[in-house]
């Protein structure tokens, strides 16, 4: 039976719901043409006018790395030993800048998207996921990039890491998506959000091994960081590129942890916000 | 005539009173309902919100073309909202059968970043229709539009009459088994109105559940043969057009 006949046989009762249910894989499915629709908008947006889009996607962490990394290189005492700071800097960033594009997209994505949620019904969480979706293609046309500029100046290292890479940037997606469930519900909820979420997020690069290693790290300054989940993430992709250690198993398992329990927590909090959302954007 | 394909039982809607209102909160608001200053309104505070439908009954079958009557703020928008599930009820029960598609008002339904062409494709996703079948319609749909010049510019460059005549374009042509009309007429011209009308009448034989919302009485009686008159988020009424408008008229005195 198509899904239209079953739609035209199934009686639904629409009642005050006591709970609602998370977004399954399966209605992931059911819905993924519209999630295709949303995430295709998002690539138009990006590789369309500029055909240079794509080229932009690779060389926005080489530019970002570039600002921070002239001035800081020439500060000693970073903590890097055998390779470029610029490719220090650079390996850390193209996860980083995937995770602020896709916590400051999502934050705002169910406000512009009002329209839309106010007049059809289909899963709310479809919007923030698809902006973290079309990141993702972002995130591997950046790996490219990074891959080629490393393997260029001869400082590529397989490692283990290397063969972990995968799992480490699966995880990272992860987390990104925990985040942007709470940054697109909370920022619909609290519309003066949207304009502290660029500031958290400034914040949370400096919380982030990005310009500095977690090792050169001592005392409070080094247990604040080790706290943060994406701290692992990033030295595992540094890690992954230049054969620079892996952080130790103990921190990897409380990060993780604690991105379950951030993604938990977005999730209930998400599914409890979604059901009143057309009523108060 | 049809089959059932909705109940409504006492069906109600509330909005709290408390800050979580329209238009979002702000951080001071949430601050401000922790810590209410002595000289707020603390009754405002209490489970009695506004009701905006309350008690409202009826129920519908394929082939019907439903008229909703009253006046502005009488719970026609959020009735329309519920059975469309982009809200939920606060008490009661609806019961319904079938794709339920929404043209509210202009630009509804709409992706504002979006092409026109971009939006078809995207509500045609949301009523789980097959992406051929739109391929198959999509010039038909255009061209009844007449919007063949704009269809790959942003929806949110649309003026509001082209918002509807996409909206109500796409609308019935993809026929899903429950389609909502409201305020179509407003904004459109009245070479659009006229060909919207005849467009009504010719779906409404197809064995669709029709909502058709609008001020103008004479379309009303025109083209339903069952209404729905509400009040102030109440039913008083609900039967046969033209003793519905009088009961209408008479509620706005």
């Amino acid at each position: 039976m198509t899904i239209e006949e079953n739609h035209r046989i199934q009686w639904r009762e629409l009642r005050p719901r006591v709970f609602s249910l998370p977004l399954t894989i399966p209605i992931l499915w059911r819905y993924r043409t519209v999630l295709r629709c949303l995430i295709v908008r998002e690539f138009q947006i990006r590789y369309r006018p500029l055909s240079a889009g794509i080229l932009w996607v690779g060389l926005q962490p080489i530019f970002f790395a570039l600002v921070i990394a002239i001035p800081l290189s020439r500060i000693s005492n970073l903590g890097i030993d055998g390779m470029s700071y610029l490719s220090f800097v650079l390996t850390a960033l193209v996860p980083w800048i995937f995770f602020a594009n896709c916590t400051q997209s999502s934050a705002v994505s169910l406000i512009e998207a009002e329209e839309l949620i106010k007049h059809a019904s289909f899963p709310r969480a479809l919007i923030p996921i698809a902006m973290v979706g079309s990141k993702i293609v972002d995130l591997v046309f950046a790996l490219i990039f990074l891959w080629v500029w490393i393997w260029f100046k001869h400082e590529n290292v397989i490692s283990l890491a290397t063969w972990l890479l995968p799992l480490v940037l699966l995880w990272l997606i992860f987390l990104s998506m925990g985040v942007s469930l709470f940054a697109s519900a909370a920022c619909a909820q609290f519309r003066d959000l949207r304009y502290v979420v660029p500031f958290i997020v400034q914040v949370l690069f400096f919380a982030s091994p990005v310009v500095y290693s977690t090792g050169s790290l001592h005392g409070t300054a080094a247990q604040l960081i080790l706290l943060n989940p994406a701290t692992p993430i990033i030295e595992a992709t540094r890690a992954a590129f230049l054969g620079t250690p892996l952080p130790p198993n103990m921190i990897v398992l409380r990060s993780l942890a604690l991105t379950l329990v951030l993604f938990l927590v977005a999730s209930v909090y998400f599914g409890r916000m979604s059901r009143r959302i057309a009523d108060i954007l | 005539m049809g089959t059932h394909v909705l109940e409504v039982q006492n069906l109600g809607k509330s909005y709290p009173a408390i800050p979580i209102q329209r238009g979002g909160s702000s951080i001071r608001d949430l601050l401000q309902s922790l810590f209410p200053a002595r000289s707020s309104n603390r009754i405002s505070q209490n489970g009695d919100g506004f009701w905006a439908l309350r008690n409202v009954s009826f129920s519908a079958e394929q082939g019907d073309v439903i008229g909703l009557l009253g006046h502005n703020g009488a719970g026609k928008t959020t009735l329309l909202r519920i059975i469309s599930e982009v809200t939920e009820p606060s008490e009661g029960i609806v019961r319904v059968r079938g794709r339920v598609g929404s043209l509210l008002g202009a630009n509804a339904g709409f992706h504002p970043e979006l092409t026109g062409r971009e939006n078809i494709y995207l509500v045609g996703a949301l009523l789980s229709v097959e992406r051929k079948k739109i391929d198959t319609l999509f010039d038909e749909i255009v061209a009844f539009a007449e919007l063949a010049r704009f269809i790959d510019e942003k929806v949110k460059h649309y003026s509001s009459g082209m918002g509807i005549r996409l909206g109500f374009s796409v609308a019935t042509h993809l026929l899903p088994e429950i389609l909502i009309l409201d305020e179509l007429l407003a904004v459109s011209d009245v070479g659009f109105q006229v060909k919207a009308l005849r467009r009504v009448h010719s779906i409404s034989t197809q064995d669709r559940l029709i909502f058709f919302v609008s001020h103008n009485t004479e379309a009303i009686l025109e083209l339903c043969n069952k209404v729905l008159v509400l009040h102030k988020g109440k039913s008083i009424f609900f039967g046969s057009p033209s003793e519905a408008v009088n009961k209408y008229l008479d509620s706005i005195k």
